[in-house]
């Protein structure tokens, strides 16, 4: 297999962008009606760089992802995307700029899986699939592991399997931003490495991510930065080896953590206090 | 990769393939079904007779029993037909829900709610719109109450609630109307409105619901894509560059349109917005947006033949259609009810 087809590609961002962030948040307060859930985060997305969202459950995470892509009214402050308001975005044009996948990963018909990640071609407005987005479909569902369910219906495959087939739906868009929402949580170990080193890869191109994690130790070994939310506020932000100190740890998530160092970063070890 | 196994991966295209090809059988079946629709009946032409007729610029008999009695019926049927099983198919999709049709979740009664009501007060004499005008209005009122009622992502068991909720309340103001009406034969014409009929329908009618069915089949269909996306969810149908909400207005705002329109001339007709799309879901790769067109097309062919049907059957009154599509919609739904359990437990 040809080093072209089974790596990520990123399409080459418009060169005034090149030097603007993917995705600049300051300042942001957001929440649902009179209920803020979000309070004075800061986020700067370089290209280049794959950055955490790190918390207990109830953190803010989710509610910060979904702002971060629009999904979520933001009460105060700016998010830009490529340099540009996200509110002065055209939607079509947004889609193409970042791609979201939930967290309740959910398809409603049974659909054959490749018609599943095909929907990731969706903002291109193409009334028949172009060869490119036939090149993009196939590669993501390589990338992801789900070449060989081209055919099976999405709703009779295993929940680990559904989460891979919607992950290369999120890599078909073809966008610079990446967010997703646990997208390792329902993977076998090997497959949530390898969809770490997909996020990578997909930075090193000059892409960019924001993942919400549950498992420290992977952000701590695949993400450039982390960042530590609680109640809905930003308790720290910066490389693994800053944020995730034992210290934190125990105030955040109240649990005794054995931060080690080790040749290529940190190990996390947990007892419960 | 081999091209055998490439050419496997794309499969997509067969159900392509598969669905161009359904899609002639219907529009040929449409094509013979109009035929025979202008030729049979109490007496029969044949194809030689009604070319002759229509070739000739006096008025025949033949002609006028062809262009002015069967023609309209005929078109009437299929446009009916057309309308149902899309809307059907639209608001399965929308509510991503197998059991939502127009019928089902009381759409169609909301609106012979309003037919009823500018027919029997006599409002439908006032200008020309009144009729289908209202029984759009009670369309509307229908889906809207459904979305308060079930919820954008509607439930099965949420979704009938609803929908036996919602018959039941416009079934019951039908019913009041009625009561209420001044007119005397009011009782027992009520029953075009709840079996649904196409009897003695003229080129009036026609004319009269079919740019309502035009917009609103095409603003379905502008909508089609939406469909698709929908079934990743809300979200992230709205991270793919759809503006869920509105669009899903304007999708409802259109099936509103065509299902008012059709049921103010025909009654309510039900089912055929459910096992139409239903049967036709493997065919077109279980995509929703493709689902659309076929459905209208198989519905259209589908009434028309249920309408030849009735007219058929020797009897003292003429069969409703209604009766027809409920006699085979009904046992349908109940499998699809019984399936659904299965799958959920």
């Amino acid at each position: 297999m040809s080093e072209q087809q089974s790596s990520w590609v990123v399409s080459t961002p418009p060169q005034d962008a090149s030097t603007a962030p993917l995705l600049h948040a300051n300042g942001l307060h957001a929440g649902y009606g009179a209920r803020s859930v979000l309070r004075d985060i800061a986020l700067r997305i370089a290209p280049g760089e794959c950055v955490a969202l790190l918390g207990p459950n109830g953190a803010g995470k989710s509610s910060l992802l979904k702002a971060l892509a629009g999904l979520l009214p933001v009460t105060a402050g700016t998010i830009t995307i490529a340099g540009k308001n996200l509110s002065a975005w055209r939607a079509d044009a947004l889609a193409k700029q970042r791609a979201y996948l939930g967290q309740q990963a959910e398809v409603h018909w049974p659909l054959p899986v490749r018609e599943v990640v095909a929907l990731g071609r969706l903002p291109y407005g193409h009334r028949q699939l172009t060869p490119h987005d036939e090149h993009c479909i196939d590669r993501a569902m390589q990338a992801a592991d789900v070449h060989a369910l081209a055919q099976r219906p999405v709703t009779a495959l295993s929940e680990g399997e559904r989460a891979r087939v919607l992950i290369a739906r999120l890599f078909a868009t073809e966008a610079p931003l990446l967010l997703a929402d646990e997208p390792t949580a329902a993977l076998d170990l090997a497959h949530q490495h390898q969809l770490m080193q997909l996020f990578r890869q997909h930075c090193q191109r000059g892409g960019g991510a924001v993942l919400v994690l549950h498992d420290l130790n992977l952000a701590a070994r695949y993400c450039d930065r982390v960042l530590l939310l609680q109640h809905g506020e930003m308790v720290g932000q910066g490389s693994p080896t800053e944020v995730l100190t034992a210290a934190q740890l125990a105030a955040v998530y109240g649990v005794e953590a054995e931060v080690l160092q080790r040749g290529d970063g940190l190990q996390l070890l947990f007892a419960p206090r | 990769m081999t091209a055998a196994t490439d050419a496997r991966l794309r499969s997509p295209s067969t159900h392509h393939d598969r669905a161009s090809k359904v899609a002639t059988a219907l529009l040929v079946a449409l094509l013979l079904l109009l035929l025979l629709a202008i030729s049979l009946g109490k007496v029969t032409f044949t194809p030689v007779e009604i070319v002759q007729s229509l070739r000739d610029d006096t008025p025949s008999l033949v002609r006028t029993i062809v262009v002015d009695i069967r023609l309209p019926r005929a078109l009437l049927a299929a446009l009916v037909g057309a309308t149902l099983a899309l809307a059907g198919a639209a608001l399965q999709g929308v509510f991503r829900n197998p059991l939502a049709e127009p019928g089902l979740i009381g759409v169609s009664s909301c609106a012979s709610l309003g037919a009823v009501l500018a027919i029997y007060y006599g409002l439908s004499q006032m200008a020309w719109f009144v009729l289908p005008t209202l029984a759009i209005v009670g369309a509307l009122f229908g889906v809207t109450a459904m979305l308060l009622l079930a919820g954008r992502r509607a439930a099965t068991v949420s979704l009938l609630l609803a929908g036996v909720a919602v018959n039941a309340f416009a079934g019951s103001c039908v019913a009041l109307a009625l009561n209420l009406a001044p007119n005397p034969y009011a009782m027992s014409e009520m029953v075009y409105w709840l079996l649904g009929s196409l009897a003695n329908r003229s080129h009036a009618e026609l004319q009269l619901v079919l740019p309502f069915i035009v917009v609103g089949l095409l603003l379905c269909w502008r909508q089609r894509r939406l469909l698709d996306a929908l079934s990743l969810g809300e979200d992230t149908a709205q991270s793919l560059g759809f503006a869920v909400n509105r669009q899903r207005l304007l999708l409802l705002l259109g099936v509103a349109l065509a299902v008012g329109a059709a049921v103010s001339v025909s009654g309510s007709i039900g089912f055929v917005g459910l096992f139409i799309p239903h049967l036709l879901r493997p065919v077109v790769g279980q995509q929703p947006s493709r689902l659309l067109g076929l459905s209208a097309l198989a519905g259209a062919v589908f009434l028309l033949a249920a309408d030849l049907l009735v007219q058929q059957i020797p009897s003292a009154q003429e069969l409703k259609v209604g009766v027809i599509t409920a006699l085979v919609g009904a046992p349908f739904f109940l499998l699809l009810v019984l399936r659904h359990r299965s799958l959920s437990t």
